[in-house]
């Protein structure tokens, strides 16, 4: 399967030339302007963290075991995700030898426009250096942008135990928030468990991003009523390049739900590559035809409607209550039409003003 | 005889007539007066004052835009578990009631079948092969009686000459 996201390797523009870094370049057709004003999600940490390995893993659809053969990142690595209609940023991959607060670094320019710092933890290594890291990163930028996102990623937890991993969790948490709390900085990172073995990683991201989508109350609320009037157990609003779910019901998450949820869209994605394409055409084989329902062994039916040209409604109910699907797809479509109203309105930025005129 | 007088009516007319003349000459002038209004260019009474809406208020703009999407959406939603009878149960009741239609139903035979004629003795279904293979005595009979009745029947038919046969139309003709 070819990646649908565009990936270029460019170093950051700025004062970078003293330290061997090249000029930057645009991705073809896209003005640098309308690059610039997407936000940024920064994946920071030690070397040999993992934070190449999550990139490739989550946004370009690369197999764990490949991530062994990756090379240590040498400059900045900039990747302009446009994976859906609405959700569209770029990741950052700084490397782990880069001084992020070098004075010849212009970090408060390109501090200006991120939306979130996703700091990975090495959680089979000795984290003394990188929690060190982690405090004065949080420090410094807090200073510059205190609207930026913290993320901390206990990374590498597929070598762990499960008691090992809640130790590792909770000995990080309360070190940085003993940290934090010393030095009077008012910031609450986020901590998740994670790995590229399984779909750890994919959650803690969507966590992530669902922080950057403005519009994410009105998604949740909508989702709970479609939920509730159709019967409906569990719903992810998904991102089928990724499998990022951008929204869900306020409903406990279940990984094993968001595993079937996500294993469902390889499904109905690899069978409409095989089937639904032409000859010689290319694409996703994923378009607003598509659905899918699928009954599983245990009672349960997993249900799968389009919803626009990268996103999915992946349902999760009982069999018994799916006896009037004819109803719960008309339900579907008030929601998908409500989604389009949503995001065919572009929300208020911060500090933004308008000026409209109105008669007397 | 030939004395021409004017008389008081006369006189109250044409005062009145002036009147009118001079209220008249005197809205004229007002009307020319009254300044043209240019296609175009709004009143200075009804301009239009430009206002700043802040953060904030886009903000209770938007929340407001979202609240509506939401109820309106919700109110196009079916409530699936209100919508019955459940189509499933419903099929069992139905197969339940005809089945203890069926069972209670007693079917009689009508007379009509019975009233039908029985087929002759060397018609019958053992005899199957005998009729596929062979006409059998019987047929032969038949046939032979029909044969001859035909042939005495045909033998009995006698012309007699009677002449040309005329036939008039129409009552022209009479």
């Amino acid at each position: 399967m070819e990646d649908n996201y565009e990936e270029y390797d460019n170093a950051f523009v700025g004062n970078l030339g003293d330290m061997g870094y090249g000029e930057d370049t645009q991705a073809a057709g896209e003005p640098a302007s309308q690059i610039e004003n997407k936000p940024k999600i920064f994946l920071m940490g030690l070397k040999r963290s993992g934070k190449s390995s999550i990139q490739k893993v989550v946004f370009h659809k690369m197999l764990p075991n490949e991530t062994l053969f990756l090379e240590s990142t040498s400059k900045v690595v900039k990747n302009d995700i446009s994976n859906s209609s609405f959700v569209q940023f770029q990741i950052w991959d700084f490397p782990g030898q880069l001084d992020f607060f070098d004075p010849s670094f212009d970090y408060e320019y390109i501090l200006n426009n991120c939306g979130a710092i996703v700091f990975v933890i090495d959680a089979q290594d000795e984290i003394i250096e990188a929690l060190q890291k982690l405090h004065q990163t949080i420090a410094k930028v807090y200073q510059i942008n205190p609207n930026i996102h913290f993320e901390v990623f206990i990374h590498k937890s597929d070598g762990l135990s499960d008691d090992h991993k809640i130790d590792r969790q909770r000995d990080i948490q309360q070190k940085t928030t003993e940290e934090l709390a010393d030095a009077n900085i008012n910031v609450h990172p986020s901590f998740y468990v994670t790995s590229i073995y399984d779909h750890s990683i994919f959650e803690a991201f969507s966590k992530v991003i669902q922080k950057l989508i403005p519009q994410l109350p009105t998604l949740e609320n909508l989702l709970d009523v479609f939920i509730s009037r159709s019967r409906i157990e569990k719903a992810f609003l998904v991102d089928v390049v990724s499998k990022i779910y951008v929204a869900t019901d306020n409903s406990p998450v279940d990984m094993q739900t968001y595993e079937l949820c996500s294993d469902m869209i390889d499904v109905v994605i690899d069978v409409s590559c095989i089937y639904g394409l032409k000859e010689e055409e290319e694409g996703l084989g994923y378009d607003q035809e598509s659905h899918s329902v699928i009954k599983l062994n245990n009672g349960m039916v997993l249900y799968l409607k389009e919803v626009n040209k990268y996103l999915a409604l992946v349902c999760l109910l009982r069999e018994s209550n799916f006896d009037k699907h004819g109803l719960i797809d008309y339900n579907f479509i008030c929601f998908k039409k409500a989604i389009e109203e949503v995001f065919s309105r572009k929300t208020t930025k911060a500090g933004a003003k308008k000026t409209i005129k109105k008669a007397n | 005889m030939g004395c021409v007088v004017s008389k008081s009516d006369d006189i109250k007319n044409e005062n009145e007539s002036r009147q009118r003349n001079q209220a008249s000459s005197s809205q004229q002038p007002s009307s020319s007066q009254t300044p043209s209004k240019q296609i175009g260019i709004a009143a200075k009474d009804s301009e239009e004052q430009p206002q700043e809406v802040s953060y904030s208020q886009m903000r209770e703009l938007d929340n407001d835009f979202f609240k509506d999407i939401i109820d309106r959406t919700a109110q196009k939603f079916i409530d699936v578990s209100m919508v019955g009878p459940d189509g499933k149960d419903s099929f069992l009741d139905r197969e339940k009631d005809y089945s203890a239609q069926i069972k209670d139903s007693k079917l009689l035979k009508p007379t009509s079948l019975t009233s039908l004629p029985r087929l002759s003795q060397q018609c019958q279904m053992s005899n199957l092969q005998n009729l596929l293979s062979q006409p059998t005595t019987f047929d032969n009979e038949l046939m032979s009686k029909y044969t001859s009745s035909i042939s005495e029947n045909l033998n009995g038919i006698h012309i007699k000459e009677c002449g040309e046969l005329v036939v008039f139309f129409g009552n022209s003709l009479k």
